[in-house]
């Protein structure tokens, strides 16, 4: 794979993010959803009460804490931004090759690897961009409405976020890359997530799974170390993605 | 020297019940032009994407300037020029900065490869519209766009695959003089089921179907052993041909004739003769005769006879 073919690639890729308005669906929803986060845990137990007593019901609920917007922050992320993201990124190789546009490039000197490496190396940058501008937004409002939090450990919870939003990311152009048409990967994709974020009872396997960096992200923003673990498994999981992706990419006819 | 060369080329579609090629052989003469007719689904598409390395083939084997081809063969990509049947490419793109993107995959820097699209552009008659958006060219644009990006990289072999459809007559003009004008430099394989195009352009014809080469020629020897000229006869009157046709059934030892309305088509290999005879009985029997002519043969008498009988 030439880095001068790698680096066209690239750029087409990112224009595309651009051009289509992805890059900026994207970065606006993990804007929102950095602001949002900290309102919602702030204002949370006072939608609560005020519920409650309409109902006559005294609901007690503690004063939320900087800690409780993390919670917040991580959840929306995980599961309303990778929603978002699935969808999205399902397309990315099985779009070009319904269309025919992946066997107009394909057929020029490009390898199936540089193709696909470029897919996925703009995705991640893509995700990795937007939670950065996420992350100074969420920081900033949680300092405002509770109070500042360490910067490495919010740094810290932020990196677990990162890895298991890649995880993911990695897996859909996976799908993407061996099923026959976005749909089919959309759906592949979202089992894929569904399945492991429901996976328990393995004992000490568990720890590898990637929904276990969402915990080791709050616990993270909390001053407590990140566990090895997940970051291994979901290290494994993205690399037998690629892998996979790779194998039956290289398998495909147009 | 062959440019193309493959032998027993073999693709089976769907776990092997679909033979799409069937053991096909082929020479390619450097710098010709050949033309790959056949019906549709005679498997033209199915050669041009194994010799392009876009598929695996069951078995057999090609090389392309010498070079095996191989789907993981960057090298044998970056001498051949393709143009896919129907060509779909990035609708946010616009026309030029496709020739950009394509160039710069083939190794271009950036300047050389704007200042080729900007030549591509004029060449194809898209100078005006390539800062458009893809999305919003009409199919004869999308084509000629096609055919541009095809000789992006100058390449030593050219694969079109059906390069005049969607054109209207002015472009197909176009593409067919400018393929014409590559022979001795460029080796060409379009495949197509216009005859017309092929007898424009070619130097050398494969005729294929249900995935086998039924005939390779030189355009003039195909149709000189497939075809012969013919003596063409059209009357006044349907009734007139009808009683030519009868009364030339009734002479012993007459050539073949077929009737289509007033018009009759006398196939002969003594033209002269069949000429006479027919003259005599036209006479003879006063019928109104318009025209007699002698036309030379065809390649659509030749591709009618090969594929209508091999079907």
């Amino acid at each position: 794979m030439s880095a001068r073919t790698f680096g066209v690639l690239l750029r087409k890729e990112l224009r595309e993010q651009v051009r289509s308005y992805r890059l900026l669906v994207i970065g606006l929803l993990f804007v929102f959803l950095g602001l949002a986060s900290p309102l919602l845990a702030k204002l949370t137990p006072e939608i609560l009460r005020r519920v409650g007593t309409g109902q006559g019901v005294v609901i007690e609920i503690p004063e939320p804490t900087a800690l409780d917007a993390v919670a917040q922050y991580v959840k929306n992320l995980s599961q309303i931004a990778l929603f978002v993201l699935i969808f999205l990124t399902m397309g990315s190789v099985a779009a070009e090759k319904e269309r025919g546009t992946a066997a107009f490039v394909l057929v020029k000197p490009v390898s199936r690897l540089a193709f696909l490496s470029a897919k996925l190396a703009v995705s991640w940058a893509s995700v990795a961009a937007a939670l950065v501008l996420s992350s100074l937004c969420a920081y900033a409002y949680t300092a405002v409405l509770f109070l500042p939090l360490g910067v490495t450990a919010f740094a810290l919870a932020n990196l677990a976020l990162l890895l298991h939003l890649l995880t993911f990311v990695a897996t859909t152009v996976a799908f993407s890359a061996a099923a026959r048409s976005q749909v089919v990967a959309g759906v592949l994709s979202f089992l894929a997530w569904i399945l492991l974020a429901s996976l328990g009872g393995l004992g000490y396997a568990t720890e590898f799974l990637p929904g276990r960096l969402l915990s080791a992200a709050a616990a993270a923003a909390a001053g407590g170390p990140l566990p090895w673990e997940p970051l291994v498994g979901s290290g494994a999981l993205i690399a037998l993605s690629f892998v996979g992706a790779v194998a039956a990419f290289r398998r495909w006819e147009p | 020297m062959d440019a193309i060369r493959c032998s027993g080329l073999t693709k089976r579609y769907e776990r092997g019940k679909v033979l799409a090629l069937a053991s096909l052989d082929l020479s390619v003469l450097e710098g010709s032009v050949f033309g790959f007719l056949g019906p549709n689904g005679a498997g033209k598409t199915t050669a041009i994407k194994v010799l392009t390395g876009l598929i695996e083939p069951s078995s057999g084997e090609a090389w392309v300037v010498g070079e095996p081809v191989t789907r993981s063969s960057t090298r044998l990509r970056s001498f051949i020029g393709y143009l896919s049947q129907g060509p779909r490419f990035y609708p946010w793109m616009t026309g030029r900065e496709l020739l950009v993107f394509a160039g710069e995959l083939f190794g271009a820097g950036r300047a050389d490869a704007a200042r080729r699209a900007d030549e591509l552009l004029e060449m194809s008659g898209l100078s005006r519209a390539g800062g458009r958006r893809i999305g919003g060219y009409s199919g004869g644009m999308v084509q000629r766009l096609g055919v541009a990006q095809a000789l992006v990289s100058a390449p030593r072999v050219l694969f079109l695959d059906e390069p005049c459809a969607s054109l209207d007559p002015l472009g197909r003009r176009d593409v067919l003089e400018f393929i014409a004008r590559l022979r001795g430099g460029t080796t060409v394989l379009m495949s197509t089921h216009i005859l017309e195009d092929v007898e424009r352009v070619c130097d050398t014809v494969g005729i294929i179907d249900h995935g086998r080469m039924i005939a390779v020629e030189g355009m003039e020897g195909l149709v000189r052993r497939f075809a012969a000229p013919a003596l063409f006869l059209e009357f006044e009157t349907e009734e007139a041909a009808e009683a030519f046709a009868s009364l030339w059934a009734g002479e012993p030892a007459r050539a073949p004739l077929t009737r289509e309305g007033a018009q009759i088509r006398v196939s002969a290999a003594d033209l002269a003769e069949a000429r006479s005879a027919a003259l005599r009985l036209v006479a003879d029997h006063t019928l109104p005769l318009a025209r007699l002519e002698v036309r030379s043969a065809s390649l659509e008498e030749v591709f009618v006879r090969l594929v209508g009988g091999a079907s």
